[in-house]
């Protein structure tokens, strides 16, 4: 049993302009103590993603459903009652948010924040809670712990103000880490430690961490596996080195041509033609086949699934059935490449 | 948050003087001999001569502000010709009831405002939500000596008995002097009750529309989301994370209705025949006792200077993020 | 169909296409007036011989009347409805403003009775069915019977207690009530649009002396600042608009400085400096324009207060004291007989609750049409 497993998920909102198809269709398991990283930019569907899982997702006007299953070690959480769903938030499935400044309460001092938390999920009185808060803060590096949880917001640093949101997510000692583009608000060089403590967080405390952001070098520090998504959907997925090393799916081969770095000879950025289309008006076919520089006839027509690929070095073996566990990418190349020799 | 409080309070102060220098302006704008604004019309030359002598209207325009600063600061507002004593004295008699009446409506409307907006913003786009909308904005737009009008005509009918046979007029009845301090007090609060009513249900649509728009907005945050994913129940999400920051622009609301409270206390105090300072100044411009007038109309002012301060300084309690900033 | 009837009867044809609003709302006008003209014939032959008022009213109902006509008449129907696309320019308030604010049925009905009350006070020599000041009870050989008489089929919101038609006497009253409210509203518009640009822009000394003056003013309760005004200075039309503009004006200098501000900080802002433009041409031709959206809600909103205010005063006993009453007059004088003939006050407050209430509709739809944050479920 995973710790994580999702099948055929599937979110639409209805708005304005016709159904949005945010997420339309994703598999994958995350296991025990596992790092995966999911990668997509805006508009792929990725933070819809992350806050269905645990039933976050914003209430306009009509409730959200997702469909599908999204099972937390065999439990379903998709239409889970609401008094479980509240017991497992917080406490064995925890998130992290993008925005610190935004995501803390203004009004009220971080210790009070994380104490509330960790009051929420563990047996422990007013006094011991507050140690421990005392503790969180300083197991995730903030220095002069005390006076830190008697500020509040506004008056920390944007590195410290993540850093106590992870505090804030470890107080109820959940099994579970997401993280949903926790580093993307920061500088460069604080981005590296935060990275760094979340790895460090979660191979201490054998959590799972599902690292979600738009930055494919930022997840591959951290994560063992690498999912890309698309359109809503896996388009690859694998080890995070044969990702790196060898990406299939000519979307990633994009986000890796498109990605600088300092030692880089090239001298012309190479980015991915055309945007990313509106959820509410995907194409036909393939939904990357505007874009993609090898598209062929069939990509048009169909969409092709996630295809697993033969005999990859050092790939988990793909387990029977559910997808998303070894080595795949969801295009017609890959029928292709195997029928020439 | 002590500095916070003394530097709000030290800004108020030119403002309080700022109120006494503009009613000098206007009282100084007004054509015609500045001396027949103390006195009753068709007096005689001589008593006019002796006026001016002792007021000093015949002095440089400087020295009569300084003069008349210092009386009005003091207190000393001149002599009501009309009601025969010192303006002073017949002010403060007034001031009392109005404070009682419009401190009340004030509490009462944000009470329940506060309540109503809450259910609104929690009921978003509910049936309930629509009718709540519909009543408040009712109360907001009716003026309030015709709510006053309505509750009279309703009340005097006499088909209400016992405890709700509220009276419409005055704040005391006929012969009360001679009653219990007890039944005094009853009847007191019995004649209050109509205007507080009155006023308070004139406000509360405004403090619910506004704190309906205030709370949708607290709840679209990414905080609350936080909130929700730490696992607390959705009333403590609302309730306490929430309302916390939704109540901030609410406080402010409380400095920007006073002078509206104010206003409608007058219209109310006129109707209901309660003698606060509203009905006083009624009478004394239809008297032509304008030093009433002008000591009213300060006071008012420093009312509301000080309604705001009050509103600063819980705005200071309430958001901490304010306290640094330059005050 | 469509081309020889929109003539005859303007708006009929745009019912058929669908259109149901331009098209009711014409074809109700036209057949609407030439009714009136029909029953009140003899009343509009007698209007060139008339008061201002009664001339007012005449050109107002062939206005509208030619005004429906010519509309009808040019407007093709299905093909070319409406200005394609409108200037979007550096205008907050555009054509994407005006589609959103049609399709709120609460602002459209309260800008339904605005201009309903409007057409009302213009036409009112012909739409009432008496004359507002007639004071036979008090004649020899007078009617004392109507007096205070109960609403009935002729007098169809009764009588008062100088035997007067309550209805004829709202229809006249509002004359004052909306005129008053309007000049009061346009003048401190004027005036506070002004003072707020120059503050929000200018900055420094004349920005802090501006607001200074600012807080002063707001520091009085609206009222009493129009009690001690009118006072002090007698209540005449010029002092009362004076003064209800006085107490507005703050209001709108605030909210200009504070859109002003928001703007100057914005790019396109600095960037138009960069350019080479002069700071007059930055604050009236681009800034400006942008901090419209705001203040024309306040505005509006600020209407339903100056009717109150006005209302208010007049009700009090220090209003306009013209030949025809103001209707917070109207609730002076009744307020006696509110035991026995509770209609004399009821209607004129139901009046002032109307229109107060269509303002503040208007306003609420304005400012949800300008505003896109206050619309409804962000999809993140």
């Amino acid at each position: 049993m995973s710790l994580l497993e999702i099948q055929d998920l599937r979110v639409h909102l209805r708005t304005q302009g016709g159904t949005a198809r945010a997420v339309d269709g994703v598999d994958f398991r995350l296991e025990e103590g596992e790092a995966v990283g999911l990668v997509g930019e805006s508009g792929s569907g990725k933070t819809i993603l992350a806050l269905s899982i645990l039933g976050l997702l914003p209430q306009g006007s009509g409730t959200i459903l997702p469909e599908g299953s999204i099972r937390f070690r065999g439990e379903e959480l998709v239409g889970m009652d609401r008094n479980r769903l509240r017991e497992i938030r917080g406490g064995e499935v925890a998130m992290v948010f993008q925005e610190p400044m935004t995501s803390l309460n203004p009004v009220f001092t971080v210790g009070s924040q994380i104490q509330e938390a960790v009051e929420l999920h563990r047996p422990l009185g007013r006094g011991a809670a507050q140690a421990e808060t005392l503790r969180l803060l300083q197991e995730v590096g903030i220095p002069d712990a005390g006076a830190r949880a008697a500020s509040y917001p506004h008056q920390l640093s944007g590195g410290m103000r993540q850093r106590a949101m992870i505090a804030m997510a470890l107080a109820g000692e959940p099994s579970l880490l997401v993280a949903d583009e926790s580093t993307t608000a920061l500088d460069v060089t604080i981005q590296a430690q935060i990275l760094k403590l979340l790895k460090s967080v979660q191979t201490r405390l054998g959590m799972g961490l599902l690292l979600i952001s738009h930055d494919l070098s930022v997840v591959s520090r951290v994560c063992d596996r690498i999912l890309i998504l698309y359109g809503g959907r896996v388009v690859e997925s694998g080890p995070t080195r044969e990702i790196l090393e060898a990406p299939k799916h000519p979307y990633t081969r994009g986000l890796l041509g498109s990605r600088l770095s300092i030692d880089d000879r090239r001298r012309t950025l190479r980015p991915i033609p055309g945007e990313v289309p509106e959820a509410t008006d995907w194409p036909p076919g393939c939904k990357f086949h505007p874009r993609c520089q090898e598209v062929l006839d069939r990509c048009h027509r169909e969409e092709p699934n996630l295809l697993p690929m033969a005999g990859s070095q050092g790939a988990v073996e793909a387990r029977s059935g559910v997808p998303g566990t070894g080595r795949e990418a969801r295009c017609w190349l890959l029928v292709e490449e195997e029928v020439e020799p | 948050m002590l500095s916070f409080a003394l530097r709000r309070m030290l800004a108020a102060v030119p403002l309080i003087l700022g109120v006494a220098t503009l009613v000098f302006i206007a009282l100084s704008l007004v054509p015609g001999d500045p001396a027949l604004i103390y006195l009753r019309p068709g007096v005689s030359p001589e008593v006019l001569e002796r006026i001016r002598e002792t007021m000093g209207l015949d002095d440089p325009l400087g020295i009569r502000y300084g003069k008349w600063l210092w009386a009005f600061l003091h207190g000393d507002f001149g002599y009501s010709h009309f009601y025969q004593m010192p303006v002073r004295a017949r002010v403060l008699a007034a001031l009392p009831n109005t404070l009682l009446l419009a401190s009340g409506a004030l509490f009462l409307s944000f009470l329940i405002g506060v309540l109503v907006g809450v259910l609104q913003a929690v009921k978003r786009g509910s049936l309930l939500d629509s009718v709540l909308s519909g009543v408040t904005l009712f109360f907001y737009s009716i003026p309030s000596f015709w709510l006053a009008l309505m509750l009279i005509l309703i009340f005097s009918l006499g088909i209400w008995g016992g405890p709700f046979s509220f009276p419409v007029s005055g704040s005391t009845s006929p012969g009360a002097a001679l009653l219990s301090p007890w039944d005094q007090l009853t009847d007191r609060l019995h004649h209050l009750v109509l205007p507080t009513l009155t006023l308070t249900l004139i406000l509360t649509g405004g403090v619910a529309r506004y704190v309906r728009t205030s709370m949708l907005e607290v709840i679209q945050q990414d905080y609350i989301r936080t909130a929700r994913a730490k696992g607390l129940p959705e009333s403590k999400v609302i309730l306490k994370h929430g309302l916390r920051n939704g109540l901030i622009p609410v406080v402010t609301l409380f400095g920007v209705y006073f002078p509206f409270l104010l206003s409608g206390a007058v219209l109310i105090e006129v109707v209901f025949a309660w003698p606060g300072m509203g009905r006083l100044m009624l009478e004394a411009i239809h008297s032509r006792d304008y030093p009433v007038v002008l000591a009213g109309t300060f006071l008012f002012g420093v009312m509301v200077v000080l309604g705001n301060l009050l509103a600063d300084l819980l705005y200071g309690v309430v958001d901490p993020r304010i306290r640094e900033r330059r005050g | 169909m469509g081309s020889r009837v929109r003539f005859v009867l303007p708006g009929l044809p745009h019912l058929f296409r669908g259109r149901v609003l331009e098209g009711g709302v014409a074809l109700f006008l036209w057949l609407g007036l030439l009714a009136l003209s029909g029953l009140r014939m003899d009343r509009v032959l007698q209007a060139p011989s008339g008061d201002i008022g009664d001339w007012v009213a005449l050109l107002t109902l062939l206005g509208v009347l030619a005004g429906v006509w010519i509309w009808s008449a040019k407007d093709e129907v299905g093909g070319g409805g409406g200005a394609p696309g409108g200037s979007v320019g550096s205008r907050g308030v555009s054509v994407e403003g005006w589609r959103v604010f049609r399709k709120d049925p609460m602002a459209m009905a309260g800008l339904g009775i605005v201009l309903a009350f409007y057409l009302a006070m213009l036409l009112a020599p012909f739409l009432a069915p008496f004359e507002p000041e007639a004071r036979g009870a008090f004649e020899v050989g007078g009617d004392m019977a109507l007096r205070l008489a109960a609403p009935s089929s002729t007098h169809l919101m009764g009588t008062d207690q100088y035997s007067q038609d309550v209805l004829s006497r709202i229809l006249y009253g509002a004359r004052i009530s909306l005129t008053v409210g309007l000049l009061a509203v346009g003048l401190s518009l004027t005036i506070g649009v002004f003072l707020g640009a120059i503050a929000g822009y200018l900055g420094g000394r004349i920005d802090t002396s501006i607001m200074r003056f600012v807080d002063m003013v707001m520091a009085f309760p609206r009222l009493v600042l129009l009690l001690a005004i009118v006072a002090l200075f007698q209540p005449s039309i010029l002092v009362i608009v004076l003064a209800l503009a006085f107490t507005q004006w703050p209001f709108t200098t605030r909210m200009v400085r504070g859109e002003i501000l928001a703007l100057k900080g914005r790019e396109f802002s600095e960037a138009a400096h960069a350019l080479g433009f002069s700071r007059r041409r930055i604050l009236f031709m681009h800034l400006l324009p942008n901090a419209m959206g705001p203040v024309i809600v306040v505005a509006t909103l600020g209407i339903g207060n100056i009717i109150l205010l006005e209302a208010g005063l007049s009700f009090l006993g220090l209003g306009v004291r013209a030949s025809t009453p103001s209707w917070g007059f109207m609730l002076f004088e009744g307020w006696d007989y509110m035991m026995d003939a509770w209609w004399v006050a009821a209607f004129p407050g139901l009046a002032i609750v109307l229109v107060v209430l269509a303002f503040n509709l208007v306003g609420d739809g304005l400012r949800d049409a300008l505003d896109p944050r206050q619309r409804e479920g962000r999809s993140q």
